[in-house]
């Protein structure tokens, strides 16, 4: 399975513009952004719960849009080649979100 | 539990009626009463606006009826670095500054936004009514953003490395105030070219707070955005609208500003809602080469015909900049005549930045 992301907008906007993608592989995965030349490489326990995520996160109805929080694009690609793509915004609980803003803060600040 | 309309016939009243209570009766159990009621109603009448802000109704465009007396009502809270809001009270309405910097960088700058829009347009809080104004500061860990929720301004600390506190730069919190009052108002769409019409709104009125604040004229400004805000980099900016695209250059860490200064490169992308933060640069620029062109404070009358717009009926929450453009043309020969330098300001601007207005059904609405 592979994800990919990419943050988008906040306050100020285009310069904290992130993207990812993030490798399953057996019971580990690897994410990677090559704009930043980052890499990490996730324990088995944050795979399995990002996996998780991602299969069930980006399926999930969209709220009203608040202005200046954060977009993300995520695509899920399965291992059967089947595509499923979402928008998400903002600052919820859904821990896609949370897992993406966390880990976009850490590509960001890779200098 | 006790409830806080013990007196119903202070629930029902309308609040200048309930002001009146307090501030002429004698009777100190009738004034506490009529208080209680008061603060009853701010807290519903909060409620209200807010689900209206939301958009689960519009409020109307009411223009000069304001309530009661103008008075700003602001609340602070601290998050404590987590993401529950509001938070715990840190400082309320006429509260002596604490020792936390950015719970008073919060309160001032909510007090300054305030007094500029009732100074500048007679413009009674977010929703010309009195709205209490909420803030919430130290909100996530290291949290690079600051934003608006519909019911409140939500600002992170920053990450201490690249970005500082979100509440530090004046112009940050009248953007974030200035996104609520185009809720109550036009209530444009976020998404697109309203969407970046929203942003540039905001922009504009959060740029002019910091202009207001330091009696600066148009020439006199820097039109920055986010001046401040970025550590170590104390010349840079998020956004310029005097030069869309100038605001940073080449950074290592942040590469080139690529907002756009006229239509020409007007970005298509789905990122960030329609590329709200990139495409607001085109209005942001027509409304620097207006309040230049016409000189003086920027607040006087290129923000005036600006704030006209946003209050204009015909203001549709689909707008695009064209319809923006035309509806600014339009107010500006509505108040300073078909004929003004003010109204030739505004059509060069948008013909400028490659915005079409039609000047001459511009001119017979005016």
């Amino acid at each position: 399975m592979k994800m990919t992301f990419v943050r988008s907008g906040g306050f100020a906007g285009p310069m904290m513009r992130v993207e990812g993608a993030v490798d399953f592989e057996g019971d580990k995965a690897m994410v990677t952004s090559e704009a930043r030349k980052y890499r990490r490489e996730l324990d088995q326990d944050e795979a399995r719960v990002l996996r998780d995520a991602a299969s069930r996160g980006i399926g999930e109805a969209e709220g009203q849009v608040a202005p200046d929080s954060f977009q993300y694009d995520v695509t899920v690609t399965t291992a059967d080649g089947k595509t499923r793509r979402g928008t998400l915004h903002g600052d919820s609980s859904n821990p896609l979100i949370q897992w993406i803003r966390k880990e976009s803060d850490r590509i960001f600040s890779q200098k | 539990m006790s409830t806080p309309c013990r007196h119903s016939i202070y629930c029902i009243l309308p609040p200048h009626i309930l002001k009146n209570i307090a501030k002429n009766t004698k009777d100190a159990k009738q004034r506490e009463a009529a208080l209680n009621a008061l603060s009853v109603d701010h807290s519903i009448r909060s409620d209200r606006t807010t689900f209206s802000l939301l958009g689960g109704l519009q409020v109307a465009h009411a223009v000069g009826l304001t309530a009661a007396t103008p008075a700003v009502h602001r609340t602070i809270y601290v998050a404590g670095n987590r993401e529950k809001l509001p938070g715990t009270l840190a400082r309320s309405e006429g509260q002596a500054p604490v020792k936390d910097k950015s719970v008073n960088n919060a309160y001032d700058g909510l007090g300054a936004t305030f007094d500029f829009y009732l100074a500048a347009y007679q413009r009674n809080s977010i929703d010309n009514q009195g709205l209490p104004l909420k803030a919430t500061v130290h909100y996530g860990d290291g949290y690079n953003n600051a934003f608006w929720n519909g019911q409140q301004m939500v600002f992170g600390d920053g990450d201490g490395s690249i970005f500082g506190d979100f509440t530090a730069p004046l112009d940050v919190i009248g953007h974030e105030l200035t996104h609520g009052v185009t809720g109550s108002q036009a209530n444009l769409t976020y998404q697109g070219q309203a969407g970046a019409l929203n942003e540039s709104i905001s922009d504009v009125f959060g740029s002019l707070v910091k202009q207001y604040a330091a009696k600066q004229t148009a020439n006199q400004a820097d039109w920055l955005i986010g001046k401040g805000l970025l550590l170590n980099r104390n010349d840079l900016a998020l956004r310029s609208m005097a030069k869309p695209g100038s605001a940073y250059e080449n950074d290592p860490l942040l590469g080139s500003d690529p907002q756009p200064a006229a239509m020409l490169r007007y970005d298509e992308s789905a990122e960030d809602n329609g590329g709200v933060h990139i495409n607001s640069g085109i209005p942001n620029h027509a409304f620097y080469l207006a309040a230049t062109a016409i000189g003086g404070f920027a607040w006087v009358k290129a923000g005036q015909i600006w704030y006209d717009t946003l209050l204009d009926a015909r203001l549709k929450q689909s707008a695009d900049f064209a319809a923006f453009a035309n509806l600014t043309v339009m107010n500006a020969a509505q108040r300073y005549g078909t004929t003004s330098i003010e109204r030739k300001a505004v059509i060069d601007a948008w013909t400028q930045v490659g915005v079409p207005v039609q000047a001459h059904q511009a001119a017979v609405a005016g």
